[in-house]
C-alpha cells in the first residue's frame, strides 16, 4: 500500500517521466504479470521490473569487473511501409540474408555493430545488459525526417525529399538511438534541460564511438561528425553536429545554421526542443572530444570507458553538466590513478568548455 | 489514504479547468475572426527547428475557410498551454502552435507522440501550407 502511494506521488510531482510504467504499476502487480501474463505482457513487465531495479540501485560495480558476456545477438527488422503502427511486418530476423532494401539491411547491420561494440568493448550484454532483443522498424510514416528510440525499439524515417536521406544511412545515428536505450536502463537522464542535453550527448558520444570502432579509426582519423551522409548533396553542411567544432556542421539557406555551443558562456536558454537538449549537448560533446584527443589512440578505450562507467554507475535522472564533470573525473582517477594523464585530460576538457 | 490523493487530484484538475475557461472570452466562436496560426517544430534527432506562420489574409478563400474549420474542430482554445505527457521521449518532435484571432491568442506546446487526434489535422495543414509558401 505504501509503495503504491509513493509511486503515485512521484508521478504527480512530475519527477519521474521516464519511469511511467514503474510509477503506474506497483511492483507486486508487475510480478503478477510476469507470472501470469501473456508473452507480450510479460516482456513489457520484465522491462519495467529491470528499470525499477535500477531505481533501487541494485547493480554490480563495473570497475575491475572482467566477466565475459555470454548473451546472444537477437535482431529483427520490421517494415512499416509508410505506416506508424509499430512494429510493422517482420522482414529480417537474426541470421537471415540481406533483403536488398537498404533501410532494412542498414538497420540490421547497424544494430549488430552497436551490439558488438557494447559487448566487445564494455562487456555489456545488449541495451539492458540482459540480452534485450534489438528491434528496428524502418519506413516509418511518409517523408519523415527523423529517427527515435521509443522506449523499447528503434524507429527510422525515410527522410525528407529535399533535406535528408534515409535515417539508417549513418552508423552513428543507429548507435545514437540504441544508446538512448542504454541510458534509459542506466542513468535515466530526464529529457529536459541539462540532464536532457547529457542524454543527447551520451548518445552522440557512443554513436560516434560505435562508428569509430567499426571503422577502426583512432582519434585523429575519426570525423567526430554526427549524421555524416544524412544531408542531401545540395545542402551545405557535413552533417548535423560536430563534436570537434560544435556550431559548424551546417550553414544552409534552407536548413539554417548549426547553433550548437561549445562553451557554457553560449549555453542556449529556450523552451523549444525540451529546453535545447539537441543544442546544448554541444558542450558535453566537445568536452568528450577534448578529453579523447588529449588521451590519443582509440577513443573507445580510455575516454569512452570513463564516460561509459559514469553513465552506468555514477549519473542519475537529475544529473547536470557539473555532476557529469565530477563523475567522469572521479572515474578517471579510479581507473588510471590520482593525477594520471587521463584524469588531467578529463579535468582540462570540462574546464575548457566552461563547466568547471 | 488513496482516496484523499484522488480528491486532491480532482481539486487540482478542477482548478486548472476553471483557470483555462476563466481566460476564455465566451463570445460565439463564429464571431472570432481568425488572424494567423504559427507553428514551431523543434527537437527530433536532427534538432533542426522548422517554423511556419500562416496568415489568413494570404490564403485563398477555400483554404482560409478550411483553416478556420480546423481551428474550431480542434477546440484549440481549450487545450492547456503545455501538454506534458510524452515530453520525455528521446528524439521526438515538439510542437508549439499559436493561434491568434481578434479576441485572443493561445499557445499550445505538445510532444509528437501525444498530439491529440483533434489537433493533428490542424498541424498537418499548417505544415503543408507553410512548406508550400
Ligand atoms: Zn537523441
Amino acid at each position: 500500500m505504501s509503495r503504491i502511494k509513493n509511486a503515485k506521488s512521484n508521478c504527480i510531482n512530475g519527477n519521474a517521466h521516464r519511469c511511467s510504467i514503474y510509477c503506474i504499476l506497483p511492483p507486486d502487480m508487475v510480478d503478477n504479470i510476469v507470472r501470469n501474463g501473456s508473452a507480450n505482457q510479460r516482456d513489457w513487465a520484465l522491462q519495467s521490473l529491470r528499470m525499477s531495479e535500477q531505481f533501487r540501485g541494485q547493480r554490480q560495480s563495473f570497475v575491475g569487473s572482467t566477466t565475459a558476456v555470454s548473451g546472444q545477438k537477437n535482431r529483427s527488422v520490421y517494415d512499416l511501409k509508410g505506416n506508424t503502427n509499430l512494429p510493422g511486418t517482420l522482414v529480417r530476423r537474426e541470421g537471415q540474408a540481406a533483403t536488398g532494401d537498404k533501410s532494412v539491411d542498414e538497420a540490421y547491420d547497424g544494430s549488430g555493430a552497436t551490439y558488438d561494440f557494447y559487448r566487445d568493448v564494455y562487456q555489456r550484454n545488449s541495451i539492458d545488459d540482459r540480452g534485450l532483443p534489438l528491434v528496428s522498424s524502418v519506413h516509418y510514416s511518409t517523408s519523415y525526417g527523423n529517427a527515435f528510440w521509443d522506449g523499447r525499439q528503434m524507429v527510422y524515417g525515410d527522410g525528407d525529399n529535399d533535406l535528408f536521406e534515409r535515417f539508417t544511412i549513418s552508423l552513428d545515428i543507429i548507435g545514437h538511438e540504441l544508446t538512448h536505450g542504454v541510458t534509459q536502463y542506466e542513468a535515466g537522464f530526464e529529457y529536459y534541460g541539462q540532464p536532457g542535453a547529457l542524454n543527447e550527448s551520451f548518445s552522440d558520444v557512443f554513436g560516434s564511438l560505435v562508428k569509430q570502432y567499426a571503422l577502426k579509426q583512432d582519434v585523429n582519423k575519426a570525423d567526430w561528425i554526427i549524421g555524416a551522409g544524412l544531408l542531401k548533396p545540395k545542402i551545405k553542411g557535413v552533417g548535423l553536429r560536430s563534436m570537434k567544432a560544435p556550431g559548424t556542421a551546417y550553414n544552409d539557406p534552407i536548413l539554417g545554421k548549426d547553433i550548437q555551443p561549445a562553451h557554457m558562456s553560449n549555453y542556449v536558454k529556450t523552451n523549444a526542443d525540451n529546453g535545447g537538449v539537441h543544442i546544448n549537448s554541444g558542450i558535453p560533446n566537445h568536452a568528450f572530444y577534448l578529453a579523447a584527443m588529449a588521451m590519443g589512440g582509440n577513443a573507445w578505450e580510455k575516454a569512452g570507458k570513463i564516460w561509459y562507467i559514469a553513465l552506468r554507475d555514477r549519473l542519475r535522472e537529475r544529473s547536470n553538466f557539473k555532476r557529469a564533470a565530477a563523475a567522469t573525473i572521479s572515474v578517471a582517477k579510479e581507473l588510471f590513478g590520482e593525477g594520471s594523464a587521463e584524469q588531467i585530460a578529463v579535468q582540462n576538457a570540462w574546464q575548457k568548455v566552461g563547466v568547471i | 489514504m488513496s482516496l484523499n490523493i484522488f480528491h486532491r487530484i480532482g481539486a487540482v484538475t478542477l482548478g486548472i479547468f476553471l483557470i483555462t475557461f476563466g481566460s476564455f472570452i465566451p463570445t460565439g466562436a463564429m464571431e472570432n475572426k481568425l488572424i494567423k496560426v504559427s507553428l514551431e517544430r523543434s527537437g527530433g534527432f536532427t534538432g533542426i527547428p522548422l517554423t511556419t506562420v500562416v496568415e489568413v489574409v494570404n490564403l485563398p478563400p477555400p483554404e482560409a475557410e478550411q483553416l478556420c474549420q480546423l481551428v474550431e474542430a480542434a477546440d484549440f482554445f481549450n487545450y492547456p498551454a503545455l501538454i506534458t505527457a510524452g515530453n520525455s521521449l528521446p528524439d521526438r518532435f515538439q510542437y508549439q502552435i499559436v493561434v491568434e484571432n481578434d479576441h485572443q491568442k493561445h499557445s499550445v506546446t505538445v510532444g509528437e507522440a501525444v498530439v491529440p487526434n483533434k489537433l493533428r489535422p490542424l498541424i498537418d495543414f499548417v505544415m503543408k501550407v507553410g512548406r508550400r509558401q
